[in-house]
């Protein structure tokens, strides 16, 4: 009569997943002034909104977004950059079991069981884990759109605003200038310019 | 005049096969039949009887068509001197530039009679339009009656009908590239005095296909592409000055000003599982749709900006439509439904 061993194993797998994802808006500066001088004014005001000089690239500024993500504003390409990344660890416990007519047996068969089993758990997690922060990620830079467009769009009406000043210091003496919010929550601006 | 027997035989065909098949090609009814292809061409002739038939169900067919979709209701349209306008009914039109067909029409459906009698697809045939502005329309209504039957001649949903597409109301309604000869050709007297009723006909068709519209892609291709083929057309329109024809478009913005919050809903589901980036580029299609409205409001703007005294016929038509449907309301209503599909920086207010 034969005898059945049977072995127990457990192990624990981890995987790391990692997600980014970046979206790219176009700026659209409406040439008051000459070109060269609407960019310096744009920097201007983007660095005094708290935006960074990004190091070794003296044509970009970044700041941190609303949700935390990454903005990069190309002063020469006029383009805004937006990208996020996150990373995660994911973790299971694997368990399995052998059986044969000897321990090593037994074991042996544990054992190959087990590193099935953990690269099926792993690639399961890591599937799973990967497709949650990808729409995580995902979900952050779309939630945050709004704001950060408004908030660029403020910044914008900001270089207008002060361009269109300098515009009308060249077209004669500034007499009066007036700023307010019409009744639709439009910016309004009132130059009146004396020759 | 004696006929041989061979002779008698196609004309008894000709009247009692051909001339009733004509009938049901451009109504409904089966077109696959028995029996050898009718030989056309050298040594053969129709009878004038049967060419008389013939000409009839085109021009019947043709005239339904145009009725069919508009009903009794009237068009503001350029008179023939094109320096003044009024408001007619579709027969009114039909007068001043009536409807021609040639012998191109007939060598047409003479040749798809051939196609449902043999064994070769009608996708295999090359058919090209006719000069004539009836010649156009028969031609198209034969493309749609074959597309709605992809049996006939083996046609499935990829077989875009490129070979057809000489016909530039077949690329209109096929999303294809009006191409240098085509978009000349619609916007002449002929054809152009009845675009104020073929583009509303059509307009319902560009609707339905984007709202069919299942995924990213298919969204890119449709939206995309119309969108390019409206801006050929209205690039055409607005060099050869003539912002009435563009009376015939307002139907369809009016119709996406009114369906565009829902279809923000069914846009952002239809992109949810794309990156970003890919999510703009395919809301990029659709915003080119809307965006096209901006153009026509623009286009109405600057042309409500011209003296009444100093309007063009055209303009005034062109006015005319647009105060009738309201057209700044639904300008306005697709301008929103960009910016909330598609926020952007630093956009110039007026744009």
């Amino acid at each position: 009569m034969s005898q059945c061993y049977r072995v127990q194993l457990k192990a624990s797998v981890s995987r790391s997943v990692r997600s980014e994802d970046s979206v790219a808006y176009p700026i659209d500066l409406t040439p008051i002034l000459p070109e060269e001088e609407m960019r310096d004014l744009l920097r201007e005001v983007l660095e005094r909104e708290g935006w960074e000089a990004v190091e070794g690239e003296p044509d970009k500024v970044r700041k941190s977004g609303p949700g935390d993500e990454e903005m990069i504003l190309d002063l020469d390409e006029l383009e805004l950059v937006v990208s996020v990344s996150e990373e995660r660890e994911v973790a299971a416990e694997v368990e399995v079991e052998g059986s044969a007519e000897s321990p090593e047996g037994a074991s042996r068969r544990a054992q190959s069981e087990l590193s099935q089993r953990q690269q099926a758990m792993g690639d399961a997690i890591e599937e799973a884990a990967q497709r949650e922060l990808n729409a995580r990620v995902r979900g952050r830079l779309a939630e945050t759109e709004e704001v950060r467009t408004r908030e660029l769009n403020e910044i914008l009406q900001q270089v207008y605003a002060e361009s269109l000043k300098r515009k009308a210091g060249q077209m004669g003496d500034i007499l009066e200038v007036s700023e307010s919010t019409n009744e639709d929550g439009n910016y309004e601006l009132v130059i009146r310019v004396g020759q | 005049m004696t006929f041989t027997a061979e002779e008698d035989q196609f004309h008894l065909r000709s009247r009692f096969e051909l001339v009733p098949f004509v009938a049901r090609l451009l109504s409904a009814g089966p077109l696959r039949g028995e029996g050898a292809p009718l030989p056309g061409g050298v040594g053969h002739g129709f009878t004038e009887e049967a060419v008389s038939a013939l000409g009839e169900i085109a021009k019947r067919a043709a005239w339904g068509f145009l009725c069919r979709e508009i009903g009794w209701s009237r068009r503001r349209v350029l008179k023939e001197s094109s320096e003044c306008s009024e408001t007619i009914r579709l027969w009114e039109q039909g007068g001043r530039e009536p409807l021609r067909f040639t012998a191109a029409t007939i060598d047409l459906l003479l040749t798809i009679h051939a196609a449902t009698r043999g064994s070769k697809r009608i996708a295999d045939f090359d058919f090209p339009a006719g000069p004539a502005n009836g010649d156009l329309l028969i031609h198209h209504l034969v493309l749609r009656r074959l597309q709605r039957e992809p049996a006939l001649g083996g046609m499935d949903n990829a077989h875009r009908f490129r070979e057809w597409t000489g016909n530039p109301l077949n690329s209109l309604w096929l999303f294809e590239d009006l191409a240098s000869e085509g978009l000349p050709r619609l916007l002449e007297p002929d054809v152009s005095c009845w675009l104020p009723w073929i583009l509303p006909a059509f307009s319902e068709r560009w609707s339905d296909q984007l709202a069919g519209c299942s995924g990213p892609e298919d969204l890119a291709n449709l939206a995309g592409v119309l969108a390019s083929r409206l801006n050929e057309l209205i690039d055409g329109i607005e060099q050869q000055r003539r912002l009435d024809l563009l009376g015939g478009l307002l139907p369809f913005f009016q119709s996406l000003g009114k369906s565009c919050e829902g279809e923000e809903e069914r846009l952002r589901s239809l992109v949810r599982e794309l990156p970003m980036q890919g999510r703009r580029v395919a809301l990029g299609h659709w915003d080119a749709l809307l965006t096209i409205g901006q153009r026509i409001e623009s286009l109405r703007t600057a042309s409500a900006a011209v003296h009444p005294l100093e309007r063009s016929a055209s303009l005034a038509v062109f006015l005319e439509h647009c105060e009738a449907m309201d057209f700044g309301r639904v300008a306005a209503t697709l301008a929103a439904s960009s910016r909330r599909l598609l926020p952007r920086i630093g956009e110039h207010p007026r744009r």
